[in-house]
């Protein structure tokens, strides 16, 4: 596990396209919770910490794309360069590099949970404690599904980068599945007449969904009571969490059975 | 593969029924060899003839559909890999890190120390650009960077496909003195190539392939010197021909510019013929005696298949 560790470090400590990613990432965090602080302020909706994580977490979600897609490039010009070869040559079994790829993700899973988790503590210092709330951490326990929902996407791009093998096809699959899973959605929402909840089952719509805006859920709601049409009801946090996790087993499932049956 | 040299006894490697199909192309079709230790073992074969398909599958990165293979007498696995040092299908590496980078990755998988990165780049001389990225290598420093990584902690195997693929006369010239130094030290060299200068000039041992198939396998030495042609001329050719007729050595015999050429089996001896033909009254004027090249047994060998 250690000589893993320290192979992935290896090479990934000193790879620019690795620090565009996650600076990127960060950047577009720090970018997004400021400009739903804004909003928040603009629209007079009254914050507290119990409010903050979930409408920051939800924020800085859509942000995990790009955690996304690092992971698959890493992988991806592993295959292109020929290196993952190399490795199994060298005194790899493919086990180890599958492992050593996902010690690398839940690394950088964690490292996304920490740097939001800071954030947001960072902007309750800023917008201070006497307006949010005594209690820092109330809500904080939201953290624990950011970081299901932060292995999904990871786990999404590594199946796809094992499936797929080459960095722009990848990419561009990965990008497009969310909106193209979105239509799917829509088109089967109207056949159904509003009658179903399978789009809400999809893999990107339950991720999106595992850490919810409270603020838009609440508008959401008085937009489903208000509508003339039947809106089906969104699925139970705790559905939401279970298939997350069968989603993550799944892909990783899936991912290992594709390195270990194909010829590298 | 049976040597007769009492040191080359431990077989190193041994392939049986090797088998590696892509859709309805048989890459490899059914094949078994031994490797000794201590011999330079090549696999001579033209682009797409299996062998790098072959070392793929002993390699575990493809895997056979057919056939089984042990590497030191044990079944074949990760730990044994580590024992080995392998270049297949050109040098790869991660183009953003150094030379030095790159062998420590390696060092990490095979668990050698660190301190032997120094030996490796000093011996295919790139101490000097330990800190140069990858990508800002010739080829030829590429492929000796390869050969430094398959070196890394003195490997009880060394493989290597295509090593002088891509450069120039002098780097070729450095590559293969690398190879001679590490043969002459005893180190158990698998060697993939489709030059037969170069299988000539470095293996002991060879197995010819050919659409996935051995047309031979056994000692390089005994491949070119099963066969010998000879070249004779007499005044009377004529003569010369029906006194032939009688001689043991010789399978076949054409005429060619006012000569003999003649295929002689390999106890052929030159002054055994002369002393037949005097005995005969037939005096010589032309006899000279050519030991088939590599190549000449080669296209005989894969022209036949």
């Amino acid at each position: 596990m250690k000589k893993l560790l320290r192979l992935e470090y290896i090479k990934y400590t000193r790879s620019t396209i690795f620090y565009i990613f996650v600076g990127l990432f960060m950047v577009l965090v720090v970018l997004s919770e400021i400009s739903s602080l804004y909003l928040s302020n603009k629209f007079g909706i009254k914050l507290t910490f119990a409010s903050l994580w979930p409408s920051l977490i939800n924020t800085a979600g859509s942000m995990n794309i790009f955690i996304g897609i690092l992971i698959m490039v890493s992988i991806t010009s592993e295959y292109q360069n020929r290196t993952m070869r190399q490795h199994i040559v060298d005194g790899l079994d493919k086990k180890d590099v599958f492992i050593a790829k996902h010690l690398y993700a839940v690394c950088l899973a964690m490292f996304a949970v920490v740097f939001v988790a800071l954030s947001v503590i960072a902007v309750g210092f800023y917008v201070g404690f006497s307006t949010l709330g005594s209690n820092p951490f109330d809500g904080s326990q939201l953290i624990g599904r950011y970081f299901v929902q932060v292995l999904g996407y990871i786990s999404m791009a590594i199946f796809f980068a094992f499936l797929i093998r080459s960095t722009a096809v990848g990419i561009i699959v990965y990008l497009f599945y969310m909106p193209l899973e979105s239509l799917l959605g829509v088109l089967i929402s109207y056949l159904s007449h509003n009658d179903t909840l399978i789009p809400q089952y999809f893999p990107k719509a339950i991720l999106s969904n595992m850490v919810t805006n409270p603020d838009m859920a609440k508008l959401v709601s008085a937009a489903k009571s208000a509508s003339p049409v039947k809106i089906p009801v969104a699925l139970s946090e705790q559905t939401t969490l279970i298939v997350g996790c069968i989603y993550i087993i799944a892909f990783t499932a899936g991912s290992y059975l594709l390195l270990k049956k194909r010829d590298l | 593969m049976k040597s007769n040299n009492p040191a080359l006894s431990e077989i190193v490697l041994s392939a049986t029924g090797l088998q590696k199909r892509f859709g309805r192309l048989v890459a490899v079709n059914n094949i078994s060899f031994q490797v000794e230790k201590g011999s330079v073992f090549g696999l001579l074969g033209p682009n797409g003839s299996g062998k790098s398909t072959t070392l793929g599958m002993l390699l575990s990165v493809l895997s056979p559909d057919g056939g089984t293979f042990q590497w030191f007498g044990e079944a074949a696995d990760a730990a044994q890999r580590r024992k080995i040092g392998t270049m297949i299908e050109g040098p790869n590496f991660y183009t953003y890190l150094s030379a030095y980078n790159n062998l420590k990755i390696n060092a990490t998988i095979k668990e050698v120390p660190y301190t032997d990165i120094e030996r490796v780049l000093r011996k295919v001389g790139l101490w000097e650009r330990k800190n140069s990225k990858y990508k800002t290598f010739s080829t030829g420093m590429k492929q000796r960077l390869g050969i430094a990584n398959a070196l890394l902690g003195n490997p009880k195997l060394l493989i290597l496909d295509e090593p002088t693929n891509g450069l120039d006369p002098q780097g070729i010239a450095e590559v293969r003195d690398l190879i001679k130094e590490e043969a002459e030290r005893g180190q158990t060299i698998i060697l993939a190539s489709h030059l037969l200068d170069e299988v000539e000039k470095v293996c002991t041992h060879l197995a010819v392939l050919q659409k996935g198939n051995i047309l031979y396998q056994g000692e390089t030495e005994a491949f070119i010197k099963g066969k010998k042609r000879v070249e004779i001329s007499a005044d009377d050719l004529g003569a010369l021909r029906q006194a032939l007729q009688d001689y043991p050595d010789i399978e076949k015999i054409v005429e060619k510019d006012n000569m003999l050429l003649l295929e002689v089996k390999p106890e052929f001896q030159a002054q055994e013929l002369n002393k037949f033909l005097a005995q005969k009254g037939i005096v010589l004027n032309h006899l000279s005696v050519e030991k088939h090249a590599l190549e000449t047994q080669f296209l005989e060998l894969t022209s036949k298949s």
